[in-house]
């Protein structure tokens, strides 16, 4: 029998909503038409994200490691490292979980813990999240329509505590995209390959790419 | 004739001679895991490196690299971390390039250490006036460069003030 899949979107009738006073809408209530809305839990929007974050239980959550890495700020993340991968593991069910090193690891080497580092015009914030990916995040009928985020801006991206829960989310499509690829677990680097478009490369690119990653995820291993 | 020549043949002596006694390299300051190198810029190449096998959404992805000639006549390999594309790897080129043209002390500051132990790789640099040396498999995160005319370029600020800032210059 076919797995029956949870509906994620319902459609909203059209419905009088409260609006700000305005010349346009003396009354201050406006008709807002039919629309689609996705069901709670398949999506996060900035509110939701400050929510979950704030009422998270750290309680067994597994943090990267600390004092390992010498750029400047390079612990000031780790809650929010810990926090969203340990959020994005339980609700994917992720079987080998990621881990939080492999986050951590790749934002030193995309941004050294810079929190808007503004000298790449074609990646954004701390994790240097791309237009495309960005894009891909947010779009309800894209490659992660499965969860999705709503209502960013891209001048949130500057913000670590938007960055970085979705570029954890996009690291998790990246880890399930490796492993559909390799038919098996997919380790940090192999994840970080696929996270860098260079996962079938057949060239020493790969190497060369790898390179800073490897270094810090080493660092944090202790190796 | 015969003078001319002569005269010629010391010139380029003279000029190999001081071309070698100027030429350095040396670890500046070091704590563990940072690193503030100051060379001479003929030991240092540029380089951005097209990614042909990139499946990635960046158009054109390059990998941008400062390649450094050693005190063991090996390269080390100081990258920046993120796949950049061609503009903004080649924008890299022209303001370093400057800063290397005008100084005549070079200071580089990057990530990592060089307490492992050299693997000479198959790729070749060829330095101009030095010859062609191979990789070392050593690595730096690429962070800043600066030179004594206080011209800078941060990997992640460009030349915005200040520069060098945070994690170097490595105070003594």
């Amino acid at each position: 029998m076919a797995k029956k899949e949870r509906k994620k979107v319902v459609i909203v009738r059209e419905h009088p909503m409260h609006v700000p006073v305005s010349k346009k809408n003396p009354t201050g209530i406006t008709i807002r038409d039919r629309h689609p809305r996705r069901l709670e839990g398949t999506y996060l929007d900035r509110e939701e994200i400050e929510s979950v974050f704030n009422a998270y239980d750290p309680k067994g959550i597994i943090f990267p490691a600390s004092k390992k890495l010498e750029h400047q700020n390079s612990d000031k993340y780790d809650e929010l490292i810990a926090v969203w991968t340990d959020y994005f593991n339980k609700k994917f069910g992720a079987n080998p979980p990621l881990d939080p090193d492999v986050v951590k690891a790749l934002i030193a080497s995309e941004s050294g813990f810079r929190a808007d580092p503004p000298e790449n015009k074609i990646a954004f914030g701390i994790a240097q999240i791309t237009t495309e990916s960005f894009k891909a995040l947010q779009d309800p009928k894209g490659e992660v329509k499965d969860f999705i985020f709503n209502d960013i801006r891209k001048k949130d991206l500057k913000d670590p505590n938007i960055n970085i829960p979705m570029a954890v989310r996009w690291l998790h499509r990246k880890k399930r995209l490796a492993e559909g690829k390799l038919g098996r677990a997919a380790s940090a680097e192999e994840i970080i390959l696929e996270y860098k478009g260079l996962l079938k490369s057949k060239s020493d690119e790969k190497k060369r790419a790898l390179k800073n990653f490897k270094e810090n995820y080493d660092n944090l291993k202790g190796k | 004739m015969t003078i001319l020549k002569v005269n010629s043949f010391l010139l380029l002596i003279v000029g190999v001679l001081v071309a070698c006694a100027s030429s350095s390299y040396k670890i500046d300051i070091q704590t563990e895991g940072r690193m503030q190198l100051l060379v001479t810029s003929d030991r240092v190449i540029l380089e951005c490196y097209r990614l042909t096998d990139y499946a990635g959404d960046i158009k054109e992805a390059h990998l941008f690299s400062m390649n450094v000639l050693d005190e063991d006549k090996t390269v080390l390999i100081i990258s920046q971390g993120n796949i950049l594309g061609k503009e903004d790897c080649f924008k890299r080129i022209n303001k370093i390039g400057k800063i290397l043209k005008s100084g005549s002390k070079i200071f580089i500051g990057g990530m990592g250490n060089l307490d492992k132990p050299r693997e000479t790789q198959q790729r070749r640099y060829s330095f101009p006036g030095l010859g062609q040396f191979p990789e070392n498999g050593r690595v730096l995160q690429f962070m800043t460069v600066w030179n004594d005319k206080g011209m800078c370029y941060n990997a992640f600020s460009g030349d915005q003030k200040p520069c060098p800032s945070d994690e170097f210059p490595i105070v003594k």
